[in-house]
């Protein structure tokens, strides 16, 4: 609905300035607003979280006007690869298979997977608590860390979001030994872990930290490793159709900016109570 | 009517009213095994209601009706509207009739044979294969004989009514109910109906007709009724219905 | 060719789940249309049955999907007692759902046959002195079945269709697998078309079954009178 109102109004907006020059067009950012505290949508219909905010602060840079739609994210890249939005920007974890049909910006975030079980769970006592594991570097060390997390969770059902970096992660190193649930959105999942339905989820920490916060969260606990790189990739970045070089490289160049002058790491405790800023080093594509 | 042969039908004071309006105003009739009573009326007089209340297709708003010493479970609510005292019963009594329709009614969904057989195996308990023997035989009585296989809609009106009557011959019923059996026929079909509903008073069946053929009334009958206005207007033999000293009312009826 | 592949053959393994859904939800769907039907029958329970048809068919299968698996979900009794096993696994949830919203549109189907079976059939069952069962059993069931087939067959149909909203509340039927082999592909349009094609499939299948029930049924190819 809201995508299509956005697509007439883009149109619209063509038909009255059909020789707007390049600079002045409006830019159509692509996020789901579903995804607290990213993006989300209040009650009132407007767009708000991290995302938002960061958005308006790059686009002001870049003296550009831009305006954000909220769309499903099945569609999301569909329409970024039909025009109907130049970019995204919703939280979206550089993995390599995505990079395969999108051009990332530099990170304006880095966040690491957690597992949340209920209070109560057996679950809850997982091995490895709150140890770091990084995909990216092999060893004997990751090896053993995900053999007691396949024998930890095995046999448990754990829900995921669909699409999610975290998909294809428990997918391939866990795959068997657990009962994957898919959800189209966050809430739906959550709702399913705190009625018992799913016995655990991986998720972004950035998402989980302020939901332990809320009434309902406080059923749900942080359980075993955190986890970071490999499929479930090395930060949040803005995705841009491939070969939108100009586009791309305005907005890296902006972000750098951000991070520099330590907007992100402003924003980031605003929204997720952790700075969730990156380091400098990493830039793909 | 002689004294001798037992009574097949009494019917006392039968009354019905649809709606406020009264159809049949009370009507008295008795058939002796044997008799072939034909009921000629216009139409609206209420014949054919008057023999749809004998087997309570309709519910007669008063009266008795005792068919071969099976008594009709009529009762009436504290409002004094009729009703069914006892299903049981009511069934007990229907098995003692059989009644042919006017547009024949087969089970469109069974085969010529099972339309036949349905009643004595699923009501009367006769053991199929008896059942199925004793079809064969009536359907070669009404010349049906090398369509047990067939569907209904496969046969024309007068092969459709003759199949119905082997279906009412099936159960051998004390009491025949013939309701207009000729009046949805294709007037050449009409004879070969006829002729077989002749060939059955002839076996001695009691049978009850309404019907609007004259001819066939005043050849076959034992007994011609006219009914009018939801009365019996006169009743006798044929020979006097149709001869000189009939009602006038009746000898109106037959030539307007 | 080799993503169109391996697409298919996700997609067909997928099909069991599907046509499970489709025929538990058939079976129970039609048992309890048949028990509205006859609570229609008689004045005490009529009111039950009505409004039972009123709500399932006034309101959307998806929201009806919803609110059994995460409404009911919801109740403390239903969380904590001994029917949340069942509950607890959304192919039962879906499978509920479906059963009470699919029930009240072949009630009606079922309801529309019955009126429309010809006066005069059942009055050659009276006449012969049959009993109610009996009755049911010989004259009145069949020719309802003959008379509701070409509709009831068209909720079939449409209840095939109607097992991918199952997808929506986690379920991995077609349209499940579907929409998460285009998550990790982006590949919109190929995907969906070969899940519609696995769709038409089983109604086509479906279709070719209920031709020949009908024509069994029927062996002159023409309505009952």
């Amino acid at each position: 609905m809201i995508r299509v109102a956005g697509l007439a109004l883009l149109l619209l907006l063509a038909a009255c300035h059909p020789r707007a020059p390049e600079g002045a067009r409006e830019l159509v950012i692509g996020t789901e607003g579903l995804y607290p505290p990213w993006n989300f949508t209040r009650a009132d219909g407007r767009l708000d979280g991290f995302e938002p905010d960061y958005m308006r602060d790059l686009c002001a840079r870049l003296h550009r006007r831009c305006r954000m739609v909220a769309m499903d994210w099945d569609g999301m890249v569909g329409a970024l690869q039909t025009g109907k939005i130049d970019l995204i920007a919703d939280a979206v974890q550089i993995t390599p298979e995505r990079a395969a049909v999108l051009w990332f910006s530099r990170p304006y975030a880095l966040t690491t997977g957690v597992i949340a079980t209920l209070r109560d769970s057996p679950l809850a006592g997982l091995p490895d608590r709150g140890a770091m594991m990084d995909f990216d570097r092999h060893g004997p060390d990751l090896d053993a860390r995900i053999g007691r997390l396949r024998k930890g969770l095995s046999g448990k059902v754990v829900g995921v979001e669909l699409s999610g970096a975290f998909d294809n992660f428990l997918n391939q190193s866990i795959g068997p030994h657990v009962t994957i649930r898919y959800y189209r959105t966050m809430g739906e999942r959550d709702l399913d872990l705190l009625n018992g339905r799913i016995d655990a989820t991986l998720e972004d920490e950035s998402y989980i930290r302020p939901l332990l916060a809320t009434r309902d969260g406080a059923a749900l606990a942080l359980a075993g490793p955190r986890m970071i790189g490999g499929s479930m990739g090395r930060g949040e970045a803005l995705a841009f159709r491939p070969g939108d070089a100009a586009l791309h490289d305005a907005f890296d160049g902006a972000i750098a900016a951000t991070l520099a002058d330590g907007t992100v790491r402003r924003l980031g405790l605003k929204w997720f109570r952790m700075d969730a800023t990156p380091p400098v080093a990493g830039k793909l594509r | 009517m002689t004294q001798t042969s037992p009574s097949v039908l009494s019917a006392r004071g039968i009354t019905k009213s649809f709606g406020g309006r009264a159809v049949l105003r009370g009507i008295d009739l008795d058939a002796q095994r044997g008799d072939v009573v034909t009921i000629l009326g216009g139409s609206g007089s209420g014949k054919s209601t008057f023999l749809r209340c004998l087997n309570l297709l309709e519910l007669p708003d008063a009266g008795t009706i005792e068919i071969a010493g099976t008594r009709a479970p009529l009762a009436h609510d504290r409002h004094g509207k009729a009703r069914i005292a006892n299903p049981k019963a009511l069934n007990a009594l229907r098995t003692k009739t059989a009644m042919v329709f006017q547009n024949f009614n087969l089970w469109s969904h069974m085969t010529v044979l099972d339309n036949v057989i349905a009643a004595p195996v699923h009501v009367h308990g006769v053991p199929r294969a008896q059942a199925v023997d004793r079809a064969h035989g009536l359907l070669e009585k009404v010349g049906m004989a090398g369509f047990a296989g067939h569907w209904p809609r496969q046969l024309s009106g007068g092969q459709q009514q003759r199949v119905a009557i082997a279906r009412a011959l099936a159960t051998d019923p004390d009491l025949m109910l013939f309701d207009e059996p000729t009046s949805a026929l294709d007037p050449e079909r009409v004879r070969e109906v006829l002729d077989l509903m002749r060939a059955l008073a002839g076996e001695g069946r009691t049978m009850l007709i309404v019907t609007h053929e004259m001819a066939f009334a005043r050849d076959v009958s034992s007994h011609v009724v006219h009914v009018r206005d939801g009365v019996i207007e006169s009743m006798g033999p044929p020979a006097l219905m149709f001869g000189p000293d009939a009602s006038p009312v009746f000898r109106a009826f037959l030539s307007p | 060719m080799d993503f169109l592949g391996t697409t298919s053959l996700g997609l067909l393994r997928a099909v069991p789940v599907t046509v499970l859904l489709f025929l538990a939800s058939a079976l129970g769907a039609s048992l309890v249309a048949a028990v509205l039907v006859a609570m229609q029958q008689a004045r005490v329970t009529q009111g039950l049955a009505r409004a039972w048809i009123f709500v399932f068919r006034g309101t959307p299968l998806l929201l009806q999907i919803f609110m059994v698996y995460y409404g009911i979900a919801a109740l403390g009794p239903i969380r904590h007692g001994f029917l949340w096993p069942a509950f607890r696994e959304p192919l039962f949830c879906a499978w509920l759902a479906m059963t009470c919203c699919c029930s009240a549109y072949i009630a009606e189907v079922l309801r529309g046959a019955l009126g429309a079976i010809p006066v005069g059939q059942i009055e050659a069952a009276l006449a012969c002195g049959m009993g109610r069962w009996t009755r049911l059993r010989l004259i009145v069931a069949p020719q309802v079945l003959r008379l509701a087939l070409p509709a009831y067959g068209n909720e079939l149909v449409m209840m095939i269709k109607s097992t991918s909203l199952a997808s929506s509340i986690t379920v991995l039927d077609v349209t499940g697998v579907a929409q998460q082999v285009i998550a990790h592909s982006y590949r919109t349009l190929d995907v969906f078309c070969l899940a519609a094609a696995v769709y038409l499939g089983m109604t086509a299948a479906l279709t070719a079954v209920l031709r020949r029930i009908e024509r069994s049924l029927d062996p002159l190819g023409s309505a009952p009178r």
